[in-house]
């Protein structure tokens, strides 16, 4: 990199680059004690997570969970004769859900605290000013918080073919006949069960040996399972190898178990993750990139000092709840004499459907892997008074600890696993051992009582 | 129009010609066919503008990066000379 003089006056404290979670957070932060922020932003504010992730997907899977619920009252004694539902109806639900975010005002929540905001796309042109449109901005301190975008795999056909992603997805205007999906992690679960709910004959095809494949294989059988009940045709070890066709009549060639599989559907739609937005010139300023995204130090910091990133774009964890965390701490490390390091080892992971299933902390297959001494207690909902209440019996809890009883991870399969996951995250974070949550008393008759069992099971020494 | 910044920090317009021709002209120094050259050198123009669609203003070293990058996707010998030979020399 070409060496370049630090600038003598700047425009502002601290330029964020990105509104989403990460960034947005940041630039309140830094507001607040009194720094001079601009926050930039190439499309609209908020980032991903309200316009086409977290919130549109939770509140479709909220439609289509009730359209479920309606469809088998029989089972409660309920009678409905008819069952229907407006997809328009279902979608205006969703826009009003993201609406009621506050994205449309956050402009002027922003401009409230005096964030100054500028649109358009950031490129630096040294490591102390971006270039916006033809404009130079210089600032003592940057937080790049630019997100992901989806990976496009590189399969013949697939782009004349057409296809949708998680960006589109979540506005269609009705649900397809039927929908191929590329990818088995947790976009394709909870997508396939929100159209699969509306009637859509939904396929997924996954190269890896289960759903979900970056957590333990019960976890993976567990979603497959939950899918193939809802009619969801899903091929582990599926390799797609080819697309073809056009507009409305997608042809899919996969592999699997040596044999070459055809497919025809209405839609196809890529799940296959993301990839960190690095391209806004950081070869100008000297930032390291690792093959996943921005390399940060545990300060969030990359090797430039005046530089930090945060969110999506370092490539560690794509989920809203961390780049907060990420955020919340590089802006708070920018300033401030003690410095906070990111703890990554209790971040929940959440995968929202019915049952939604969420895990914490190492896998087994980690522990496995890095050789430490490990035990497992598992227990089925099924078991308990709160399930035989609710004429459900599909899911589990299980409990990974250390020999002392440490309990270092954990899954869980089961309705409102995601509000269930906090104890036994904050027993991680905070190195509990199990005893003490087998010694805690769980109302009766709840889904929580089941990590209680689970946790007496494990040795506590 | 987009704006290229130059190495003393003065900017100019963006000319796709300068990029042919400096690509083209590495592709003939790694013995490819003047046809051949032709053909990679408008590959990659076309992509470098495909990429400043979405931008206003970068720096030459952001063209010569971006370029390298995908001359070596097509011919890894002319990509290295590409990207190198400045500091090669």
């Amino acid at each position: 990199m070409q060496s370049f003089k630090k600038p003598t006056r700047y425009d502002f404290d601290l330029i964020v680059i990105g509104s989403g979670a990460g960034g947005g957070v940041a630039a309140h932060i830094a507001a607040n004690e009194g720094k001079k922020v601009a926050l930039v932003e190439s499309s609209s504010l908020g980032g991903d997570s309200p316009h086409f992730g977290c919130i549109p997907t939770k509140a479709l899977l909220k439609a289509a969970k009730t359209l479920y619920t309606v469809q088998n009252a029989p089972q409660f004694g309920i009678k409905a004769n008819s069952v229907s539902y407006n997809f328009r109806s279902v979608q205006a639900f969703k826009d009003k859900a993201i609406n009621s975010t506050g994205v449309n005002n956050e402009s002027s929540v922003f401009r409230h605290q005096g964030i100054h905001i500028v649109k358009g796309q950031a490129h630096f042109i040294n490591p102390w000013t971006i270039s916006l449109g033809l404009k130079h901005i210089r600032a003592r301190k940057f937080l790049i918080a630019t997100g992901s975008s989806p990976i496009i795999p590189n399969i013949p056909g697939l782009p004349e073919s057409g296809f949708i992603t998680y960006k589109q997805a979540s506005h269609l205007l009705k649900p397809p006949k039927s929908l191929f999906i590329i990818g088995g992690g947790p976009v394709a679960y909870e997508y396939a069960q929100i159209y699969a709910t509306f009637g859509t004959k939904v396929y997924i095809a996954e190269v890896r040996g289960h759903l979900l494949p970056f957590e333990d294989p019960e976890v993976g059988d567990s979603a497959e399972a939950v899918l193939a009940k809802k009619g969801v045709h899903v091929r582990t070890n599926a390799k797609v190898i080819h697309c073809s066709g056009t507009n409305n009549r997608k042809v899919i060639t996969f592999e699997h178990n040596g044999q070459q599989h055809r497919v025809a559907t209405e839609m196809l739609m890529v799940a296959t993750g993301k990839y960190a937005n690095c391209d806004l010139g950081l070869q100008n300023t000297g930032v390291k990139l690792t093959d996943f995204g921005i390399k940060v130090d545990r300060f969030m910091r990359t090797n430039a000092k005046h530089i930090f990133a945060a969110g999506d774009v370092i490539g560690v964890d794509f989920s809203t709840h961390t780049a907060i965390q990420e955020g919340r701490l590089a802006v708070h490390n920018m300033y401030q004499r003690k410095k906070i390091a990111m703890d990554y080892h209790a971040i929940p992971r959440c995968y929202f459907g019915d049952p939604e299933i969420a895990i914490v902390g190492k896998t087994e297959h980690q522990l496995r892997v890095s050789g430490d001494l490990y035990q497992t207690a598992i227990a089925p909902i099924s078991i308990l008074g709160k399930a035989i209440t609710s004429n459900y019996s599909y899911g589990f809890v299980k409990i990974i600890a250390n020999h002392n009883g440490v309990i270092l991870g954990a899954s869980i399969v089961s309705p409102h696993a995601s509000e269930m996951l906090s104890e036994l995250t904050f027993a991680i974070q905070h190195h509990h051992h199990a005893c003490a949550i087998a010694n805690t008393v769980h109302p009766f008759p709840t889904w929580s009582e089941a990590i209680r069992i689970v946790a007496s099971k494990i040795k506590c020494i | 129009m987009k704006h290229v910044v130059k190495r003393a920090g003065h900017t100019e317009p963006y000319d796709s010609n300068k990029l042919y021709t400096s690509i083209y002209a590495t592709c003939l120094a790694v013995r490819e066919p003047t046809s051949a050259s032709r053909v990679t050198a408008k590959k990659i123009v076309k992509d470098v503008n495909k990429w400043l669609e979405s931008k206003q203003e970068v720096t030459v070293h952001d063209i010569r990066a971006f370029a390298g990058k995908k001359l070596l996707e097509t011919n890894h010998h002319a990509g290295y000379l590409y990207l190198h030979h400045k500091i090669m020399w």
